[in-house]
C-alpha cells in the first residue's frame, strides 16, 4: 500500500515540478504571440481571431509561402540565366491555382479584420506577379504556346458547362446564397486561372477577364463582399458587447463588499472564498485589471471593426470610477470594523495592496484618492495615528533624499539611454534617410522587422516604467506607448532593498506605515522600476491591432489601469505596427536607488 | 539712527535760544556773548551726548551678550569635505514608533517644514537607545545626504559604506549632543567619489510632537 502510494505520489510531484518550472515560459508565451523578429524574421504575423476561422487560415497562408518564395527564386534565377524553356510549366499552373484560392482567402482575412491579410497578400503578390510575369513569357516561347494552347482547346469545349455554371452563380445570388455562389465562382476560376498566368493580353481578356472574372467573380464578390463584412462586424460587435458586459460583472461581484465588510468584518469573494478588507482590496485589484483588459479588447476589436459609437472610453472611465469607488469603501469599511489589535497589520496591509496597484494606474491616480479614507481610517485608530505620525516623521526625510538622488543618478544614466520611443518614426543619417521602426508596415513584415533591426540591435535606450505582468512571471513589461512596448527581465537587488529596508525601519514583523513606504518597499519586493537602461537585444514587429484584441487579462499592465491603447497621432489601422523591443538590462532605478544590473 | 535722534533734540534747546533773541531786540555784543555761549554749550552737549551714545552702545552690548547666552544652541555642523561644508543649525530626534521596531536617529540641518534652505545635510540611522544622552560612548552607522544647493548635485554615503558618527558628549545646560565624523568615501551622481575627512556636530536635541 505504501509502495502504491509512493509510485503514485512520484509522478505528480514530477508533473507539478514541470508544470512550475514551465510556468513562467507558459506566462510569457501568452503575451509574446508568434511574430516576426529579428532572430525570426520569416515568422507569421499572429492572428487575433475574432473571427475564429481566421486563426486556422493564417495559418494556413503562412505555411504555403514558403513553397511559392522558391519557385518565384526559381523562376528568377532561370529567367536570368536565359533559361526560360526550362520553366517548370505544370509547376507553374498549379501554383498559379493555389495562388488565386490564396488570394481568394487573403480577401476574406482582410474582411475578418485580421492584419496578418496585409503581410499575407504583400507576400502572394511577389509570387504571383512574378508566375504571371514569367508564365507570359513562357506561353510566348514554342513550348509554353503549345502548353496554353491544350488549355486554350479546353476551355473552348468546356464553355457551354461554365455557361450554365455562371447561370447558376446567378441563380444562388439571387437566391441570397451568396458564399454557394462564391464556392462555385471560385471553383470556376481555378479551372481557368492558368489563362491568367500564361495568356496573351488578348487571350486573357477573352478567357478571363470577359468570359469569367467581370460577370461571375466580381458579381459574386459585389455581394458577398458586404455580406461577409455584415456577418463579420456583427460577430465583432457581438465581441465587443461581450467584453463591455465585463463592466457589469465587476460592479455585481464588487457591489456588496463594502457593505458586508462594514457589517461582518469579513466578505465572500469569489466562488468558495471569502476574506478580510485585504482580500477584498486585493479581489477587486484583480477584477479591476481583468475588466480593464476585456476593455482594451473591446477597443482595439472596435478599432478594427470600424464599429463606431461604442464609447470604450466612456465605459473605462465608468470602469474606473466605479472601482475606486469600491475600494474607497473597503477601505472606509474597515476603517469601521477592524478591532484596535489588528488595526495596524490591516492598515499596513491596506498600504501595500494600494501602493502596488497605484502603480498600475496613471499618474498616482489611486493613491492621491485613497488618501482621505486613509486618513479618516486614522481618525477611528488613534493609537495607530500616533504610530504612523512617528514613523512618517521618521521616514519621509530619508525616502525624500535618497529619491532626489537616485533621480540625479538617473538623470546622469539617462544621458547615453535615449528613451525607446525615440527610435520609432525617427530617421537614418544615410542619403536618402531610412525610418528606423516606421509607425505602418510599407513592406512585407519580414524585410521591415530586418532592416529595423540591423539599424538598432545593440543599441542602449532606456524605458519607464518596467512593471510585473505577475509575481510568478519573469517578465517585466515597459507599458505600450508611441507604436511600442518593452519586454525586459527585472532583477533582484537584494543589497539595494536591505539598505532601503533599514532606512525605513521595515521587517517581518513591522511593516511601512506610510503609503510612501509601502511603495517604497512593495516595488523594491516585486522588481518594479521606474527607468530600465539596456541594450536591445531582439526587435518583434506586432500588428497593433491584433497585440490588443488577442490582449490576454494577465498582461492588462501593458496599459495603465483606466487608459486604452490609443495612438497620439492616428487612428489604428490594419497596417499600423507595435513595436515590441527586448531589452538586456544594465541597470534599473527604483524610485529609491539604481541596481547596477552587472553587480548583482 | 540713535546719534541722529539725540541731534535732533539738542537743536530743539539752541534754536530756542537764537529765537528768543531776535524776539527780544538784543545789543550785538549781547549776540556775540549769547552766541559764544551757545557754542560752548554745543560743545558740551556733544560732548554729553557722545558719553551717552557710547554708554548706550556698551549697554546694548551687554544686553546682546545676556541674551545670546540665554538662547538655547540652534547646533552646527562641520564637514570636512571639497569645499568644507559648515551648517549654523543641527537637531537630533530620535523618533520611537514604540510598536517593537528599532528607533530611528535622525540628524537634520534644517527644518523640513520651512521653505529649504541650503545647504541641506540628513544624517539618518537606526538604534535601540530611546534618548539622545544615552547614545554617548556610541558609534553608530548612518546614511548622510548633503543638498549643498538647491539644483546642484547631491552627495551622499554609499549602501557600502555608510558613515560612522562616534558620540562623544552630552551638554546637559545647552541640551546638546556631541559627535563626530570618521573619515568616509562619499559619492555624487556621477559615481565621482568625495572624500569626507571627518566632522563635527553639535546638534540640539529636540522631540517632535506626534
Amino acid at each position: 500500500m505504501k509502495c502504491s502510494a509512493t509510485s503514485l505520489c512520484k509522478p505528480i510531484a514530477v508533473i507539478t515540478f514541470v508544470l512550475l518550472t514551465l510556468l513562467p515560459l507558459i506566462l510569457t508565451i501568452q503575451l509574446a504571440n508568434a511574430n516576426p523578429s529579428a532572430k525570426e524574421p520569416m515568422a507569421p504575423l499572429a492572428a487575433h481571431g475574432t473571427i475564429p476561422e481566421a486563426k486556422q487560415m493564417v495559418s494556413s497562408l503562412y505555411s504555403k509561402m514558403p513553397a511559392w518564395d522558391k519557385l518565384t527564386d526559381q523562376l528568377i534565377q532561370l529567367a536570368n540565366s536565359g533559361k526560360m524553356e526550362r520553366f517548370p510549366a505544370r509547376e507553374m499552373a498549379a501554383a498559379a491555382e493555389q495562388l488565386f484560392i490564396a488570394r481568394r482567402d487573403i480577401l476574406h482575412l482582410q474582411l475578418m479584420g485580421e492584419p496578418a491579410a496585409v503581410d499575407l497578400m504583400r507576400r502572394l503578390d511577389y509570387s504571383r506577379g512574378h508566375v504571371i510575369h514569367y508564365g507570359r513569357q513562357y506561353g510566348q516561347t514554342q513550348l509554353g504556346n503549345a502548353f496554353k494552347q491544350k488549355y486554350i482547346k479546353q476551355f473552348q469545349k468546356d464553355a457551354p458547362r461554365w455557361a450554365k455554371q455562371q447561370q447558376q452563380v446567378v441563380s444562388l445570388i439571387e437566391a441570397g446564397n451568396f458564399e454557394q455562389a462564391n464556392s462555385l465562382a471560385e471553383k470556376m476560376g481555378t479551372e481557368r486561372v492558368m489563362i491568367e498566368a500564361f495568356g496573351s493580353l488578348q487571350e486573357r481578356d477573352t478567357y478571363w477577364d470577359r468570359s469569367f472574372d467581370i460577370p461571375t467573380m466580381a458579381l459574386s464578390d459585389s455581394r458577398l463582399t458586404p455580406f461577409r463584412s455584415k456577418k463579420y462586424r456583427e460577430m465583432a460587435q457581438q465581441r465587443v458587447t461581450e467584453q463591455l458586459a465585463t463592466i457589469d460583472a465587476f460592479e455585481e461581484a464588487t457591489s456588496q463588499l463594502a457593505n458586508n465588510l462594514k457589517t461582518a468584518g469579513s466578505t465572500s469573494l469569489s466562488e468558495g472564498q471569502s476574506g478580510g478588507p485585504v482580500e477584498a482590496f486585493k479581489f477587486v485589484g484583480d477584477q479591476w485589471s481583468k475588466t480593464h483588459a476585456a476593455l482594451i479588447r473591446a477597443f482595439a476589436i472596435s478599432n478594427t471593426f470600424r464599429l463606431r459609437d461604442q464609447n470604450v472610453a466612456e465605459h473605462s472611465q465608468r470602469l474606473h470610477a466605479a472601482a475606486k469607488s469600491v475600494l474607497l469603501g473597503i477601505i472606509d469599511a474597515a476603517a469601521d470594523s477592524t478591532t484596535e489589535d489588528s488595526a495596524m497589520q490591516v492598515y499596513a496591509q491596506l498600504l501595500a495592496e494600494i501602493a502596488t496597484l497605484d502603480r498600475r494606474c496613471k499618474g498616482s491616480d489611486l493613491a492621491t484618492s485613497c488618501r482621505p479614507s486613509l486618513d479618516r481610517y486614522l481618525t477611528r485608530h488613534s493609537t495607530l495615528a500616533d504610530k504612523v505620525k512617528a514613523y512618517e516623521r521618521g521616514t519621509s526625510e530619508v525616502l525624500r533624499m535618497r529619491r532626489e538622488f537616485t533621480q540625479q543618478r538617473a538623470k546622469y544614466l539617462l544621458q547615453s539611454f535615449p528613451t525607446v520611443t525615440s527610435l520609432v518614426d525617427s530617421k537614418t543619417d544615410s542619403t536618402p534617410p531610412m525610418i528606423i521602426a516606421p509607425k505602418e508596415l510599407g513592406l512585407t513584415a519580414a524585410k521591415t522587422v530586418l532592416s529595423t533591426s540591423e539599424q538598432i540591435l545593440n543599441r542602449t535606450v532606456s524605458c519607464s516604467p518596467v512593471l510585473r505582468i505577475t509575481p510568478a512571471s519573469p517578465v517585466g513589461i515597459g507599458p505600450f506607448r508611441d507604436h511600442c512596448y518593452v519586454n525586459t527581465t527585472p532583477v533582484a537587488a537584494a543589497k539595494e532593498r536591505e539598505s532601503l529596508q533599514k532606512s525605513l525601519v521595515v521587517s517581518a514583523d513591522h511593516p511601512a506605515l506610510t503609503l510612501e513606504a509601502a511603495d517604497a518597499m512593495t516595488s523594491a519586493e516585486s522588481l518594479e522600476y521606474l527607468n530600465v537602461g539596456g541594450s536591445l537585444a531582439n526587435v518583434h514587429l506586432e500588428a497593433y491591432q491584433t497585440r490588443f484584441v488577442s490582449l490576454p487579462d494577465v498582461a492588462s499592465v501593458i496599459c495603465p489601469l483606466g487608459t486604452l491603447p490609443v495612438l497620439s497621432d492616428r487612428a489604428g489601422s490594419e497596417q499600423t505596427i507595435c513595436w515590441r523591443f527586448d531589452l538586456t538590462p544594465q541597470w534599473f532605478q527604483h524610485k529609491y536607488f539604481i541596481v547596477n544590473v552587472n553587480a548583482q | 539712527m540713535k546719534n541722529i535722534i539725540c541731534c535732533r533734540w539738542l537743536s530743539l534747546p539752541i534754536g530756542s535760544l537764537v529765537l528768543l533773541c531776535i524776539c527780544v531786540g538784543c545789543s550785538k555784543e549781547k549776540l556775540d556773548e549769547l552766541a559764544s555761549n551757545v557754542k560752548k554749550k554745543s560743545a558740551e552737549l556733544a560732548s554729553s551726548t557722545e558719553a551717552i551714545a557710547e554708554k548706550a552702545k556698551a549697554a546694548s552690548q551687554s544686553a546682546v551678550q545676556t541674551v545670546k547666552e540665554n538662547l538655547p544652541s540652534s547646533g552646527s555642523m562641520a564637514l570636512q569635505i571639497t569645499p568644507p561644508l559648515e551648517t549654523s543649525s543641527a537637531e537630533i530626534e530620535i523618533i520611537s514608533v514604540d510598536d517593537g521596531r528599532l528607533n530611528v536617529v535622525q540628524i537634520l540641518s534644517y527644518n523640513p517644514q520651512n521653505s529649504p534652505s541650503y545647504p541641506r545635510v540628513l544624517l539618518h540611522g537606526t538604534t535601540t537607545e530611546l534618548s539622545a544622552d544615552t547614545l554617548v560612548g556610541k558609534s553608530l552607522s548612518m546614511d548622510l545626504f548633503i543638498q549643498t544647493t538647491a539644483s546642484g548635485p547631491m552627495i551622499a554615503s554609499t549602501l557600502e559604506a555608510p558613515v560612522v558618527i562616534q558620540f562623544s558628549r552630552f551638554n546637559t545646560d545647552k541640551n546638546t549632543l556631541e559627535g563626530t565624523l570618521n573619515n568616509a568615501t562619499l559619492v555624487q551622481p556621477d559615481n565621482q567619489p568625495v572624500s569626507l575627512s571627518g566632522g563635527t556636530i553639535t546638534a540640539l536635541v529636540t522631540k517632535g510632537k506626534n
